[in-house]
């Protein structure tokens, strides 16, 4: 079932123009895009490339100019609808510091059920699932500020969970993280995937993106390309163009593959290849 | 003894050629509260002019600690630190001297970013160190030029209205305007998109290899870091436990791991060839560098 629509969508930012006049600059323009119940969909492309501003566009923060976003059969566009909307899509973003907005955590999960009007004690269990689902179930009584930068990504990832969404947007949410902290987040969202929820990750990270079911490169605002990682990885000029880098092993194994060695050309395991480069050598 | 008389261990001999040199450093915040912690502990390091040292380690081991040492955000509290010749141990150091020397570039340097236009401040801190005005806008307009900056272009804008790279370049440009001796960088790539993160690490190394600019960069990409730096220091709790050129380090798999590092694909790709009897050249730290080593080796075995 299709979770997500948006039909050539456009969104334009107000921008000063040299001499001073106001001018337009581009957010997104012309997207249109689908996304299934239950995928796991990167979003990529480099910096001011529209990533953050499609990821707005998903519940309504910002409404589109043109065009229409629907969200599990509801338009953003209708005001009616906006409530309903931000239910379904829960969001994360890149700066944990900037996230919590109580001095005890479970207190800062139970922040969106409480603006939903959840009645007291259905908000308890939430906040005690949503704790769990992200594994922070010990750390309900603890001030944030005391935790970790990926621990605090994780409790934000739970007050989403309390509203019980659909879909969850993680806008760079592991930008700020150490590895461990980035993989902590990831292994929540992947999980979360697993149970059937709908993930969009915006990422730099290619390596975050192997093992996504696929990946909306975007540059200039606009879509230029939908596929499975392997898809985007073999499109050299593709990533070329808009400034993205293969992982590096896989780029390895693609030229070496194309300096005709017997490799996988998509191989992700760098030990993997390097056993078989060399079964190459000693042929 | 008199009361007042304190024992001072003697003042160690500095190697010659060392931009920075610690001895026995230690640092514990908040020494007298509950809440005391040891985040430096023991360190010894010297650090010859012109070196690339990545500083690598998990969150809280004591890298930001440590390089807020180096121009004197934090004094030393216990051992000894001399930095481009200049004890810090000693109660007044010349610290105007020292920051001009040492360029701290701090993580999201752009949230820093504060003037109304990009020249006003990328002037900022050559203001402050007393340096008229014609001359300051010739050191900005270098500094901007050397971060791939249009002067024209961009001298006049305020800095918000850039893009998070630009902003970033920015920031640097106000930092490298003061030509610093030493550039401390403290996870500069973080956030950005891929082609951000390449020109950047191209500046700084640049600067390093064509000015001699002693270069320290934080960082927790091991790919980066394997590929820029010629030596790496691993802080765990508080002490450097690791100082080694990048190849030996990730040599060791189990105890990269063990501390929740990642090897690097490449060290991954060339340890795996090791283990099997072939050895690449220790210089092959890109995929391009590893890629020529192995079709030459390919070539000569058809040959």
């Amino acid at each position: 079932m299709e979770i997500i629509r948006l039909d050539n969508v456009s969104y334009y930012y107000k921008a000063y123009n040299d001499d001073g006049t106001v001018g337009s600059a581009v957010g997104v323009e012309g997207v249109t895009l689908s996304v299934e119940e239950g995928d796991f969909v990167a979003l990529v492309g480099h910096n001011g490339c529209g990533k953050s501003t499609l990821a707005k566009l998903l519940n309504g923060l910002l409404l589109p100019q043109s065009g229409v976003v629907t969200v599990n059969g509801l338009k953003t566009s209708e005001k009616e609808n906006i409530f309903e909307i931000r239910k379904n899509v829960g969001m994360v973003f890149q700066n944990p510091d900037n996230q919590m907005v109580a001095s005890i955590v479970e207190e800062d999960v139970a922040f969106g059920p409480e603006n939903l009007g959840v009645p007291q004690k259905e908000i308890a269990e939430r906040v005690y699932d949503a704790l769990e689902q992200v594994g922070m179930s010990d750390y309900a009584k603890s001030s944030p500020h005391r935790l970790s930068g990926g621990q605090k990504q994780r409790i934000a990832i739970a007050g989403a969970l309390a509203i019980r969404p659909k879909v969850l947007v993680l806008d760079e949410s592991t930008a700020m993280l150490d590895p461990l902290g980035r993989k902590e987040v990831l292994e929540v969202a992947h999980k979360l995937n697993a149970q059937g929820m709908t993930v969009v990750l915006i990422t730099h990270f290619m390596e975050e993106v192997l093992d996504c079911d696929s990946v909306v490169v975007m540059n200039g605002g606009h879509v230029v390309s939908v596929g499975t990682p392997n898809e985007i990885f073999d499109n050299r000029s593709l990533l070329d163009e808009v400034g993205l880098r293969a992982p590096r092993t896989v780029e390895l194994a693609q030229k070496l593959s194309e300096a005709g060695f017997d490799v996988n050309a998509r191989e992700r395991d760098a030990r993997k290849l390097g056993g078989d480069v060399c079964l190459n050598l000693k042929k | 003894m008199p009361k007042s008389e304190k024992v001072t261990a003697p003042t160690p001999t500095v190697p010659q050629n060392a931009a920075i040199f610690a001895q026995n450093l230690n640092f514990i915040y908040n020494p007298k509260s509950g809440f005391a912690k040891h985040a430096l502990i023991n360190v010894d390091l010297t650090v010859c002019q012109g070196e690339f040292v990545a500083i690598v380690g998990h969150t809280g081991s004591g890298k930001t600690t440590f390089v807020q040492h180096l121009n004197a955000l934090i004094r030393v509290q216990s051992g000894y630190l001399n930095v481009l010749g200049q004890d810090l141990s000693a109660k007044k150091p010349d610290l105007k001297l020292l920051r001009r020397q040492v360029g701290m570039v701090f993580q999201y340097p752009e949230y820093q970013l504060f003037a109304d236009t990009v020249l006003a401040d990328v002037c900022f801190g050559l203001k402050n160190f007393g340096i008229d005005k014609d001359e300051r806008e010739n050191m900005a307009r270098e500094a901007l030029e050397l971060v791939g900056l249009d002067f024209a272009k961009v001298k006049d804008k305020s800095p918000f209205d850039l893009s998070g790279g630009e902003k970033r370049r920015v920031a640097l440009a106000g930092v490298l305007a003061m030509k610093p001796k030493i550039l401390v960088l403290d996870e500069p790539t973080a956030g950005l998109d891929p082609r951000g993160k390449s020109e950047i690490l191209t500046l700084v190394k640049k600067l390093n290899q064509t000015e001699g600019v002693t270069v320290l960069m934080v960082s927790h990409d091991m790919n980066e870091v394997y590929e820029n730096a010629n030596r790496i220091l691993v802080f765990r709790d508080g002490a450097i436990a690791f100082d080694l050129p990048p190849r030996d380090l990730f040599r060791m798999e189990e105890e990269i791991e063990s501390m929740n590092l990642e090897v690097p694909a490449v060290a991954a790709f060339c340890n795996e060839l090791e283990r099997r009897g072939i050895v690449l050249p220790k210089e092959c730290r890109t995929v391009d560098e590893t890629l020529a080593a192995v079709v030459a080796l390919k070539e000569a075995r058809d040959a």
